[in-house]
């Protein structure tokens, strides 16, 4: 057997587990295990463990991620999605499926100061959902808008799919994170636009608002005032070099956490309880990255990337359909995986082939975008059938809306997804004119 | 795919038939132990958090950082983690893919569940005891790190006891899964 036709059964093998309920972080440590050990042996693989895991979880460009984690949960203690929410109705709330576009605003926003997807659709879910229900919207539009805005959590930075793509693939974070920006802008307006559109054709399913009168609208804008703080000072530090991304996110989670404690609802219990989901969500997240970090040491020790990487490249296909054929790839994989193990899984066998493709770009350049137009289609995962994460959670969130009528709430932003996916490719400016202007 | 609830709701009733047993019990004490070292962990992640914070400040406004805040960083962090997983994996907070089993029979999805917990014990215990070689090799060599000095099996010892905690966690999670089969 070649080296690429293992690595093929194993990561066949490993998607099956996957499939079959096995935690992903354990499918990939017993996978990437049994396939190390087989090319170098078992004390070798022994060896490894000394050092491996302990390494993984104690490297200063990780620490970014629970501190990350820290933020986001302060955030959502912090009330602010309410304020953002009724910041972003007080002046788009008006319009037809006004409410369901304030909802994607106010995902946008939240995801500024959270990384992470689930997080962003369930806490906005909170707040957006009664509104939406008390106002006579569709359960199909208001849970479709809920999971399809929180994709923006992982698009808009900081985002925790990016630092980790930034660290496989040895990027800047702040580039990537700026690169992530305007498609994060594209996606809002596309989002709204599909709301409008569907709204237009099934004006039953969102009854039209009063406005707010214009002062009101003015006052709103206070509550928003220190995200957008939070967010410039994060980001714009971590981009201009001030501070690392570790540094950026612990000034962001204490940041964060004053203007809880400022809002007055930051108590000890709500404190516990944001630590123990910090605790929580770092686990879930570090058990799949030590079982990634066992699997990428198989994939080395096998030169599959390389050899893959070679036989693509010579095989004469057009650079744009071998790019095409990743992004299928994905949005294929993503109908039946999770996210995180996709990238961890993928990206290290992808990266190599795609920055050997000529695209008249540096390596750089290509690795901003390629991870961009990834996080945009390992994010459609999020929302697919059948296993669409996000759509899942918001449904079980809301009472009385049928799975079904979800995923059926769900398609205009698919859509909107997929003429996003087509202008970012068209157009590579979208994701690295930012990064390049200084 | 779910943030699997459905252990926690099967602990949850197995708890109101069994709520005198000493199995109870220690369920609870477990229960009690990985929360109170994920808080533990929770705040060297706030001290890590305020270290930082006041290293850029300091950097900034008295040209004065922490020294060797980096490595302070890197180990505490690395404990912090391993002092989540239990807590982690008590609460099931393990990605699983639940769309393909989901209409499986429930014995059946018992049985891949046992088979999981069984592969997660050895995992975790594969963990700890290379945990606990590296270490030894680390105090061995007398490894520091490059600025503080700061002796690197400290970090290892520290995780040790989280990887510990977590293989008992594994242990107890897979004798539920086996009881729950016998049933």
């Amino acid at each position: 057997m070649t080296n690429i036709e293992f690595g093929g059964l194993l990561f066949g093998i490993c998607v099956v587990l996957i499939a079959f309920r096995m935690p992903v972080g354990v499918a990939m440590f017993v996978v990437g295990g049994f396939g190390f050990a087989s090319l170098a042996g078992w004390s070798a693989f022994l060896n490894l463990l000394n050092t491996a895991p302990f390494s993984r979880v104690s490297s200063y460009t990780l620490s970014v991620l629970p501190l990350f984690l820290l933020m986001g949960q302060f955030a959502t203690r912090a009330g602010l999605t309410r304020s953002l929410f009724t910041a972003a109705r007080a002046w788009v709330g008006h319009y037809r499926g006004g409410l369901a576009i304030s909802t994607i605003c106010g995902c946008a926003a939240f995801g500024a100061v959270c990384g992470s997807s689930i997080a962003t659709g369930a806490t906005m879910a909170s707040v957006a959902l009664p509104e939406m229900k008390r106002s006579g919207y569709s359960g199909a539009l208001a849970t479709g808008t809920l999971a399809g805005g929180g994709t923006l959590g992982i698009l808009i930075p900081p985002s925790i799919i990016l630092v980790i793509y930034a660290i496989i693939t040895e990027q800047s974070v702040g580039k990537l994170f700026l690169a992530a920006l305007i498609p994060g802008l594209i996606t809002v307006l596309g989002y709204s636009i599909a709301i409008s559109l569907y709204v237009r054709l099934k004006p039953e399913s969102a009854p039209v608002a009063p406005a707010v009168p214009f002062g009101e609208r003015v006052h709103s804008l206070g509550a928003v005032l220190p995200v957008a703080a939070i967010f410039l000072l994060v980001i714009g530090g971590i981009y201009l070099g001030v501070f690392t991304p570790t540094e950026g996110a612990a000034v962001g989670a204490a940041a964060t956490a004053l203007v809880a404690v400022a809002s007055g609802r930051m108590s000890w219990t709500s404190f516990v309880s944001s630590l123990l989901d910090t605790a929580q969500a770092t686990a879930m997240v570090f058990i799949i990255l030590i079982g990634a970090d066992i699997y990428s040491a198989f994939l080395a020790l096998s030169q599959i990337p390389v050899e893959l990487a070679d036989a693509l490249t010579t095989s004469g296909l057009a650079p744009m359909s071998i790019l095409i054929g990743i992004l299928v790839v994905y949005l294929l994989l993503g109908c039946v995986m999770d996210s995180m193990a996709m990238i961890l899984l993928t990206v290290p066998v992808f990266f190599p082939l795609v920055t050997g493709l000529d695209f008249g770009f540096t390596g750089e350049e290509m690795a901003l975008w390629f991870g961009i137009l990834t996080l945009i289609v390992v994010e459609i995962g999020l929302i697919t059938p059948p296993i669409g994460l996000n759509v899942y959670i918001i449904n079980s969130l809301a009472e009385g809306v049928r799975l079904g009528e979800s995923f059926r709430g769900i398609v205009p932003f698919l859509l909107s997804d997929f003429v996003r996916v087509a202008i970012i490719l068209a157009l590579p400016a979208t994701c690295l004119w930012l990064p390049g202007l200084l | 795919m779910t943030e699997g609830k459905s252990w926690e709701t099967m602990t949850a009733i197995w708890l109101l038939h069994n709520s005198h047993s000493v199995d109870h019990r220690f369920g609870v004490s477990l229960e009690h132990l990985t929360r109170t070292v994920a808080m533990a962990g929770g705040l060297l992640l706030i001290g890590v958090m305020a270290m930082t914070v006041s290293s850029v400040l300091g950097r900034y406004l008295f040209n004065a950082p922490i020294p060797g805040d980096y490595e302070m960083t890197e180990l505490a962090c690395g404990v912090a983690v391993f002092a989540f997983f239990p807590y982690g994996h008590l609460k099931n907070a393990n990605i699983v893919v639940e769309f393909f089993t989901a209409r499986l029979h429930p014995r059946l999805r018992t049985v891949l569940d046992t088979v999981h917990s069984f592969a997660f014990t050895v995992v975790a215990g594969l963990v700890a005891w290379r945990l606990f070689v590296g270490g030894m090799h680390k105090l061995r060599d007398g490894e520091t790190t490059l600025f503080l000095g700061l002796p690197i099996h400290w970090g290892y010892f520290l995780a040790l006891l989280g990887a510990g905690l977590l293989t008992a966690v594994c242990v107890w999670v897979f004798s539920r899964h086996l009881r729950a089969l016998r049933q």
